[in-house]
């Protein structure tokens, strides 16, 4: 194993192992560890199903284990969007590494230059994104939860009203997919 | 041009989707975090996305549609790419390749930052380790944000046919003549008079005999005019006939009898066509390839084209190269029979055509040291066994009349083809 694939997979290690931490109050704390095994031994494999699905249910893992967190704190709700973005991070620049190495693997030795220039500018583009997904995630949460309608409802009121707002939230969903699939002028 | 969402945009926006519904059902905001986190990435992604102006030009740099090279050779391939619209930071570039073809030089998959109203010069080389036809292309274009989340493709569906020829070796040593010359001129001995450079005999001088042919020595001691009589130097017809039977091939895709066979029938044809012979090719494969006896470069162009487009096979039955020679190919020919001698039915054919009007040689690639090769453990006893089988089959079409050429394809044909040749000749 190369020095640089030990590290990766290190580090796509290390977003599970400090959500398994977080999670020692559950009797479930070794769920995200588990998954995030598997993710790392997709990694390795290079198959990009079992990464996916590793990353994915390391995430909801922790998120079933931390379920009864009260994220209206600031720092709650900073450790949980941390531990989202860090998995989600990792996961994005792991898919990239591997997209590149296989055109690495065809490159002869001049072309290189190329794919290692495209492997910088990919990182910088990706923790950049991720920066802002991130602010916009705490804002967006930060906001969610400590705003209210105004509305004294409660019992089955409360449930009614969430469900409302998870509808329109898929709606929203389903706008930004419409609209991101719309063809462009004259193609 | 669409857009297409990749696997990753799939993945955020269901796990979105699941952190409302698992907020719903647990009553938990934390899940409804998640999905908040999930949207606002593909709000950001947003901004990486192409340009709608997307305006390329792609175009392969060739003279011709279809380009010859010879085994092993670099060739390189060149593609211009013409950027009229805005800037694009992660365009992917990917030349279609078949397997079969390596790159030497630069790479045919690459990630680029293209420019607004740039030219791209894509250039790279490659080389082909077989003989065939192959095509390289299309050239498809990717564009593809940095999170993965979206992709537009587009491209040129420009193909370029690479035909790659077999590489004849240099095999000006051998002197390979058929045993029946024709009435056509070419440069084997005829033992008779006729056009040619070798002096032959002295005869009279008959009026319109030209001044250069007047032997003046012979006319000073005889006192009377003498002229020159040369020996007239002919051609034969040869047919090669390379044996590609799918059910006798030994050897990798790569390295096998039938690419040896190939490289074989090349060499030959570029000896017998060089000694002005008429040379003609009958190839079994998955059809039967034949080409008429002719003589030239475009003869030599016509050989090596059947050649290439040649796949192994066995549709074609022997009865059917034995009905070619007998009823389309000129008698009294040389059949240059190029086989690994692997299948028994082409044997008989072999033996069947010597005892016949023809002048027959068998030039065989040894297929135990293609196997030797390409195989990592070998067992000896088998080796000896089939070694015993080969030898008592060589000497059974020796002994009908066949010159045949025991050869190792992983040495040059000539040394072993011009030791046979001069058994031959001893032997008269």
């Amino acid at each position: 194993m190369s020095i640089e694939r030990a590290l990766i997979s290190a580090s796509l290690f290390l977003p599970p192992v400090i959500a398994g931490f977080l999670s020692l109050h559950s009797v479930y704390w070794f769920l995200p560890f588990v998954f995030g095994f598997a993710a790392v031994v997709g990694y390795n494999m290079k198959n990009f199903f079992i990464l996916d699905v590793g990353v994915f249910l390391s995430l909801a893992s922790y998120l079933f284990v931390n379920r009864g967190m009260n994220p209206s704190a600031p720092l709650n709700l900073l450790v949980v969007i941390g531990i989202l973005f860090m998995h989600i991070t990792l996961w994005l620049y792991v898919k990239n590494v591997l997209f590149i190495s296989g055109i690495e693997k065809i490159s002869a030795e001049g072309a290189r230059k190329n794919v290692a220039a495209f492997k910088r500018s990919a990182l910088n583009e990706i923790v950049s994104c991720v920066l802002l997904g991130a602010l916009l995630a705490f804002a967006g949460s930060f906001i969610g939860m400590n705003s209210y309608l105004g509305l004294e409802v409660g019992g089955r009121g409360k449930i009614l009203l969430m469900m409302v707002l998870s509808t329109s939230v898929f709606f929203v969903i389903y706008g930004i997919v419409k609209l991101l699939s719309a063809e462009s002028p004259g193609e | 041009m669409g857009m297409k969402k990749e696997r990753t945009f799939v993945y955020l926006v269901g796990f979105a989707a699941a952190g409302i519904v698992l907020g719903n059902l647990f009553g938990s905001p934390i899940f409804f975090i998640a999905a908040v986190s999930s949207l606002a990435l593909l709000v950001i992604a947003v901004r990486s996305l192409p340009p709608e102006n997307l305006d390329f030009e792609v175009e392969r740099v060739s003279e011709d549609q279809v380009r010859e090279v010879y085994v092993g050779d670099e060739f390189e391939v060149k593609i211009n790419i013409n950027n009229e619209g805005g800037k694009l930071r992660f365009l992917e570039i990917h030349d279609i390749l078949p397997s079969l073809v390596e790159v030497v030089e630069g790479s045919n998959h690459q990630m680029l930052d293209v420019g607004e109203k740039e030219e791209v010069k894509l250039k790279y080389k490659i080389t082909c380790p077989i003989t065939g036809k192959f095509e390289i292309g299309p050239v498809k274009l990717r564009y593809r944000d940095a999170l993965n989340l979206f992709s537009k493709e587009f491209g040129s569906e420009q193909k370029l046919e690479l035909r790659v020829l077999p590489r004849s070796e240099d095999m000006e040593k051998v002197d390979l003549n058929p045993k029946y010359t024709k009435h056509w001129l070419g440069e084997i001995k005829s033992k008779s008079m006729g056009v040619g450079s070798e002096f032959f005999a002295l005869r009279d001088y008959l009026p319109g005999d030209e001044l250069r042919d007047i032997n003046w020595k012979a006319t000073a001691r005889y006192l009377d005019p003498k002229t020159n009589e040369y020996e007239g130097e002919k051609s034969g017809d040869v047919i090669l006939v390379v044996d590609g039977y799918e059910e006798g091939l030994i050897g990798t895709r790569e390295n096998n009898t039938v690419r040896a066979s190939i490289g074989a029938a090349a060499s030959i044809a570029s000896v017998l066509l060089s000694a002005r012979n008429r040379v003609g090719l009958i190839v079994s494969g998955e059809y039967l390839n034949w080409v008429y006896p002719g003589t030239g470069k475009n003869q030599y162009h016509k050989i090596m084209a059947n050649l290439t487009k040649f796949e192994k096979g066995g549709a074609w039955g022997l009865e059917g190269i034995r009905w070619l020679l007998e009823e389309f190919f000129p008698r009294r020919s040389m059949i240059i029979f190029i086989s690994p001698l692997t299948v028994p039915k082409f044997s008989e054919t072999i033996i069947d055509l010597s005892m016949k009007e023809y002048d027959v040689m068998v030039i065989s690639p040894d297929p135990i040291k293609i196997e030797k090769e390409v195989l990592e453990e070998y067992e000896d006893t088998a080796e000896k066994l089939y070694r015993v089988e080969r030898q008592q089959l060589l000497d059974k079409l020796w002994s009908y009349g066949t010159t045949v050429v025991d050869w190792d394809p992983t040495e040059p044909l000539e040394p072993t083809l011009e030791e046979v040749l001069r058994y031959r000749r001893r032997k008269g």
